[in-house]
């Protein structure tokens, strides 16, 4: 009550944990990079192979202690930093 | 080589992440310990209720607490999954050949075709080597014996 002048700041933070949103977002997120993805291997191989995320971490409880923001840390590396460098790089 | 054994036999690339932090991969070097990757058969139950494999998933799992790490040396992790160092070593080989062919007849004025008996490639002690030690044996045999037991003086 002594504060109710005080700006609401970061209000998204605190909805999101509350709806628990974030790996939906992730994984809508992750599936337009996979599309991308996908077409860039198709075009450089020649032919089409299927790229997916198995989902089946994000319900351990390992992974829904973590944080929101590191949630989406380890998401993002999957689709932006290890599949591309797997499906890309001469290393691939 | 890779490619094709690739556009033949994978269907699917899924990445995964192992919430145990359980893998402790063998091939790759310490670097790659902390990823592994396998083939698992795409499995379809038909009308008859037989269970028809119509692909294959190549499945790339990493230990969720070395999520941000590297996946050093991948292609060594697929190249043990396609198994085809000896088909590629097939290739170098007969190329070697065809080149070593040319200079003897060059050297003896006659054409005599020179190939490898590939069956020991299929022996259990043959399989049972490292992709490295495989190669160092097929190449041995067409860079080294193959040459000098036909061009050298002492062939």
């Amino acid at each position: 009550m002594e504060k109710y002048g005080d700006t609401l700041y970061n209000f998204k933070d605190k909805i999101n944990v509350l709806l628990n949103i974030r790996v939906e977002q992730d994984k809508r997120d992750a599936n337009s990079s996979l599309d991308k993805l996908t077409t860039e291997v198709r075009s450089k191989l020649g032919f089409f192979i299927d790229i997916g995320i198995d989902w089946q971490f994000t319900s351990h409880p390992s992974f829904t202690s973590k944080a929101l923001d590191d949630q989406t840390k380890l998401v993002r590396s999957l689709h932006q930093n290890h599949l591309p460098r797997i499906l890309n790089s001469n290393d691939g | 080589m890779i490619k094709t054994a690739i556009q033949n036999r994978i269907g699917r690339v899924i990445i995964a992440c192992d919430p145990t932090n359980s893998i402790n991969s063998a091939i790759g070097g310490n670097y790659a310990k902390h990823y592994e990757t396998v083939l698992e058969g795409i499995i379809l139950t038909d009308c008859a209720n037989s269970n028809v494999e119509i692909g294959t998933n190549l499945i790339v799992t990493v230990n969720m607490e070395k999520y941000g790490d590297t996946f050093y040396n991948f292609k060594d992790k697929v190249e043990v999954l396609l198994n085809v160092r000896v088909e590629q070593e097939k290739c170098n080989a007969i190329e070697a050949f065809e080149k070593l062919a040319v200079e003897l007849k060059g050297k003896l004025g006659f054409f005599l075709e020179i190939n490898f008996d590939w069956q020991f490639t299929e022996h259990l002690l043959f399989k049972s080597k490292s992709l490295d030690d495989i190669s160092k044996i097929i190449k041995q045999v067409y860079s080294t014996h193959a040459p000098r037991v036909l061009t050298s003086n002492d062939g």
